[in-house]
């Protein structure tokens, strides 16, 4: 019996003994890729676009904070058709501000005289110096689709209704996301500037919340909120007939289907939790990684009655 | 058409059946059946072994404990030998009346030595030619002399067996053969339990103290299961105490849990409970995340039998349900939870031939939900409801052949509202109903040879797939016993599943699998199991078993996880192979019992055209399990398992990843870049292998009306940094479990 549990205790050493050697490299054979990056905005006519290589951290290590070399691809020519114009794109350096990790001047692409109407197409063609291609095309939202619904309570506050709540509700898209902000225009006395208070979606524990970017096509703010947003406007003045609150507005981007995805893949996981080793990598370009997409802005505007904004002292 | 002919092929069933009973009664022989309980607490012993020692003959009794031996010369005398393993063995006379059936109630006695004092007198000859390629058998015995862990675990304890496959310390998910885990079916007295786990699949919902046996299928299994590809694990609970009233409590670091049960008239009930109160240790398995996990399970069972109603008779209500919740009050932060309730009715019957029968009506609930508040994470509600009704019938011959008969009627309905990584939308609700029938024949008459054969046929099935689907699912298993120790089995069958996951096979940790019926652009998956075995045993001390096997999987739901519109399909269609070579040797012998495993194995799938190994896919396992009996109540086991490297898709580099929130306050496109990893193709690296010691010491004492038992465990004594996993933003490695001590104490009253 003694011999057998020697046995066994042999074996068992050997096999720890055996199994704890082993050498591990978690990096494949590296191939350079190429990525581009541009979102193109209807309220400029400077459109810019990035264009950058893959890297790997030097050596063994598998933080990628460590490769510092700024990755861009210079000499890169690019193209985008507009209205089957064409507009060729000139590269730029801008001065980094943040030089934790790279240093040296930003390399970029841009053009300044292109300001996209909506519903319109543009495509993107980036020939790069080794005679790869990256290809791309957005369809810029249609400025019609994001249309809000007519409602008579959703345009003044208080409303009429007896609900301590206003809703605002717009049209939904599919394949859409729609990014809401909230915020109250104001004037302080002596001051020409027009002032923006942020309002969120509602307090908790006092820290606000605001919304994000869903498919969701409505947005509904208790008055409790927008009347803690009020009196926080003037928090510390001693006189707030000095401050003159003009609107509230609810302004909506509303993302292309390809911004959409794009965005919906870079959100971090459920709580962290839930961990997916493989996902894959939205893009839409062809021939690299990146996005190239673009957006529209609606705005509804909803006002204040003079009585509501008294109690808090304004005009 | 398809249903008449299968209604048909029952009723000839049937029909024979009934004739061979009118053969069997013109004979001057007799009928011995009975039940094997335990003398304490008059709790079934399921699969002990009934053997008549002059006729070197004997039986095994079923999952109630239920034995039936026809055809016995009468009138005559016989001693049987009943024994269990952790029992004493008991020797008793029986007379045999002619044209009779004598009914004999056995107590079996504890062993005060616990298991290594296993007795398995007659085993050899009773199960000699039994047809049971690929079936493990596990009593709650066997269990109680498991490493505990932080939380006993039979999901966790299945993975030692050979062929069994973990992804990890972190989950107690199970890969059965180079199978996906949704290909597992999980009953509680045959009822479909659809996610067995508790806190993102650390831990399963099924609280040991209420499982009596267990009956684990690897492959091969018989026509009497279907609804899954790769494996069965049926959980027998408890019956409770018929004798007196009885209390337990126990309590770990994680869970704190509470059992009552005892008699009623002509019966008995148990109530089992257990309720997380600390999920600090959680942090240890989530990389150190606090997560707020509030994890409960309850199980009862209740059990009635009145000669006076019905005469062999017994009818048991059963009922399950578990939860899991992460609610947070803070609207920024989603909600989830998850539930499973069961309830189940079942009536045996046993008559004065060699008939019995079950029949059982069942439903089984899964409800998931993602409530994402205000915190952008995409919401997710899945509910499943599966109504059941079966009937079993099994006849027994003078022969000893068997004939087995049985329906199983299905309705369920599943909904699943989600939206996956890149916002694309999915609503797969479905409702179907199927219907199954089975018919087997056992031919065991042969001392040497067994064989059972039969087929399922599904003439109604859930899937609204027009094509594809299959009337038959035959199915052999055959046994041939070679020489004396010696037994060569081999099986073959046809499997086919029509309900799968939508789960993400690259999800290392997820929050649960959300059941669907495949969707109606699938075809039903299925599955062809070859299996070869060969048994070892010249005495009773050791076991040792060879298995091969090879299976070809069709049709396998796959997610689609490039997804990007809603309108694009969420599930793909797979296939597979997988093959391997499986070793076991078990020695038991007092005061050491060893049990050591190797499993050699090869999986693939092939997705698209393009094949790659499933992230389950282990080359070579190795499982030692060692414990001694130390006396006066200690005992010390130890375990060690190791895992070669399971597959991982390398890492090719990176790129600066453009992150935004919104475009509201002054952004600019050169401006808020990270850094995210670009993979290789997939599967095609080797994580480093795996291997973990666990040691554990308990001692069990009485303390004046108190058995008390205490239990000491430290897991990755020696500190293993195995890999679990790197993240793609930051190349970080994350480890799984580190050394771990971990401690439980049980008082029962």
């Amino acid at each position: 019996m003694k011999k057998i549990a020697l046995y066994i205790i042999i074996v068992f050493f050997l096999l720890i003994n055996y199994s704890c050697k082993n050498t591990f490299d978690p990096n494949a054979e590296f191939r350079e890729r190429y990525v581009l990056t541009g979102i193109m905005r209807s309220d400029t006519t400077l459109q810019v676009v990035t264009i950058t290589h893959t890297y790997r951290p030097s050596g063994n290590s598998t933080n990628p904070y460590s490769y510092t070399d700024p990755p861009y691809v210079l000499g890169a020519e690019v193209n985008m058709w507009y209205r089957e114009k064409l507009y060729e794109l000139r590269d730029t350096t801008l001065t980094r501000i943040d030089t934790n990790r790279y240093k040296g001047p930003i390399h970029c692409y841009y053009v300044n005289n292109l300001k996209p109407a909506s519903n319109e197409y543009i495509d993107i063609e980036a020939l790069l110096p080794n005679g790869l291609l990256l290809q791309s095309t957005t369809l810029t939202p249609d400025a019609d689709s994001l249309s809000f619904f007519d409602y008579s309570d959703d345009k003044v506050i208080p409303n009429n209704n007896l609900n301590n709540y206003i809703d605002v509700k717009w049209k939904p898209l599919d394949k859409v996301l729609f990014a809401p902000r909230i915020e109250i225009s104001y004037y302080k006395a002596g001051d020409l500037t027009e002032h923006l208070k942020e309002v969120p979606l509602l307090y908790y524990d006092d820290k606000p919340v605001f919304p994000k970017a869903s498919t969701a096509s409505e947005i509904t703010i208790d008055y409790s909120t927008i009347a803690q947003a009020l009196q926080e406007i003037s928090t510390g003045a001693a006189n707030k007939g000095n401050y003159s609150i003009v609107e509230m507005n609810i302004t909506v981007i509303a993302y292309d289907p390809f911004l959409s995805s794009y965005y919906s893949s870079i959100q971090p996981p459920l709580n962290g939790f839930v961990v997916t080793l493989d996902e894959p990598d939205y893009t839409n370009v062809q021939g690299g990684y990146g996005i190239f997409g673009s957006y529209i802005k609606r705005v509804h505007r909803i006002t204040f009655t003079t009585e509501y904004l008294s109690q808090f002292g304004y005009h | 058409m398809y249903f008449s002919k299968s209604i048909l092929f029952l009723l000839f069933l049937t029909l024979t059946l009934y004739l061979s009973t009118v053969s069997l009664i013109a004979q001057e022989k007799g009928i011995l059946k009975g039940t094997v309980v335990d003398s304490l607490n008059g709790e079934a012993l399921p699969f002990s072994n009934v053997y008549i020692k002059e006729l070197n003959r004997g039986a095994s009794t079923n999952a109630n404990g239920f034995f039936v031996i026809p055809g016995l010369p009468a009138p005559q005398k016989y001693i049987i030998v009943v024994s269990y393993v952790g029992y004493s063995s008991k020797e008793m006379d029986v007379m045999v009346l002619p044209n009779k059936t004598t009914s004999i109630k056995i107590e079996l006695s504890q062993s005060s030595i616990t298991l290594q004092a296993i007795e398995k007198v007659g085993e050899r000859v009773v199960e000699k030619n039994a047809t049971d390629l690929g079936l493990q058998r596990i009593t709650a015995k066997e269990f109680e002399m498991l490493p505990q862990g932080v939380e006993t675990d039979i999901f966790r304890s299945l993975q030692y067996l050979p062929g069994v496959q973990s992804t990890g310390d972190v989950s107690a998910r199970y890969y059965v053969r180079g199978s996906p885990s949704n290909e597992n079916l999980v009953l509680i007295n045959g009822i479909t339990i659809y996610n067995p786990f508790h806190a993102f699949g650390i831990f399963s919902v099924i609280d040991p103290d209420m499982i009596n046996s267990v009956e684990f299928y690897k492959g091969g299994f018989t026509t009497e299961y279907g609804e899954r590809l790769s494996s069965i694990l049926n959980i027998i609970t408890k019956d409770g105490n018929k004798n007196r009233f009885g209390a337990e409590a126990s309590a770990s670091y994680l869970t704190g849990k509470a059992l009552i049960e005892g008699p009623i008239p002509y019966g008995s009930f148990i109530v089992t409970g257990r309720k997380s109160f600390s999920t600090q240790i959680l942090k240890k398995f989530l990389n150190d995340q606090s997560a707020p996990i509030n994890f409960y399970d309850a199980s009862f069972k209740l059990n009635y039998s009145n000669p006076d109603f019905i005469k062999g008779s017994r009818f048991s209500i059963n009922g399950f349900i578990s939860g899991d919740r992460l609610l947070n009050s803070n609207p920024t932060i989603e909600n989830i939870d998850w539930y499973n309730n069961v309830l189940g009715f079942k009536w045996s019957q046993t008559t004065d031939s060699p008939l019995f029968y079950e029949m059982g009506f069942s439903y089984s609930n899964f409800s998931g939900n993602v409530d994402p508040k205000l915190s952008g994470a995409k919401p997710e509600n899945n509910s499943l409801d599966d109504i059941s009704y079966s009937m079993d019938l099994h006849y027994i011959y003078e022969s000893k052949d068997e004939l087995g008969v049985g329906l199983l009627l299905k309705n369920i309905n599943s909904q699943l509202y989600l939206q996956n990584s890149t916002g694309a939308v999915s609503d797969l609700s479905a409702q179907g109903t199927s219907v199954s029938i089975y018919a087997k024949y056992k031919f065991l008459r042969f001392a040497n040879f067994g064989a059972d054969f039969g087929t399922r046929i599904d003439p109604i099935t859930l899937s609204a797939s027009e094509s594809g689907a299959y009337l038959f699912e035959p199915r052999v298993s055959l046994t041939y016993v070679a020489y004396p120790g010696i037994t060569i089995k081999g099986a073959w069958g046809l499997y086919q599943q029509e309900l799968t996951t939508l789960s993400d096979e690259n999800q290392v940790i997820s929050l649960f699998e959300p059941w669907i019926i495949a969707p109606p652009y699938l075809k039903p998956a299925n599955a062809i199991h070859y299996t070869i075995g060969l048994d070892v045993n010249f005495a009773d001390y050791y076991d040792i078993n060879i298995q091969g096997y090879y299976k070809v999987l069709q049709n396998i739901a796959t997610l689609n996880d490039q997804k990007v519109l809603s309108s694009q399909n969420d599930l793909l269609s797979a296939s597979g192979e997988s093959y391997g070579w499986e070793f076991m040797l078990k020695y038991l012998h007092n005061p050491i019992s060893f049990t050591g495993s190797y499993s050699l194995g090869w999986a693939y799938k092939n997705l698209d055209g393009w094949l790659y190994y499933p992230r389950y896919d282990v080359r070579h396992s190795v499982s030692l399990l060692l414990g001694c009996n130390l006396g006066d109540g200690w005992n010390i086991s130890a375990t060690w398992i190791f895992n070669s490297g399971l597959p991982f898709t390398q890492n090719m580099g990176y790129y600066d990843r453009f992150y935004f929130q919104d475009f509201y306050s002054d952004w600019k496109i050169y401006e808020g870049y990270y850094p995210y990893s670009i993979l290789a193709d997939k599967d095609l690296g080797r994580l480093p292998s795996y291997h973990r010691l666990d040691l554990s010491l308990s001692k069990d004492f009485s303390l004046d009306f108190l058995d008390l038992s205490f239990d000491f465990s430290v897991l990755n004594v020696y500190d293993r940094k195995n890999i679990f996993y790197f993240k793609r933003d930051t190349g970080e490695r994350v480890n799984m479990l580190p050394i771990l001590p971990t401690a439980t104490v049980k008082i029962k009253l």
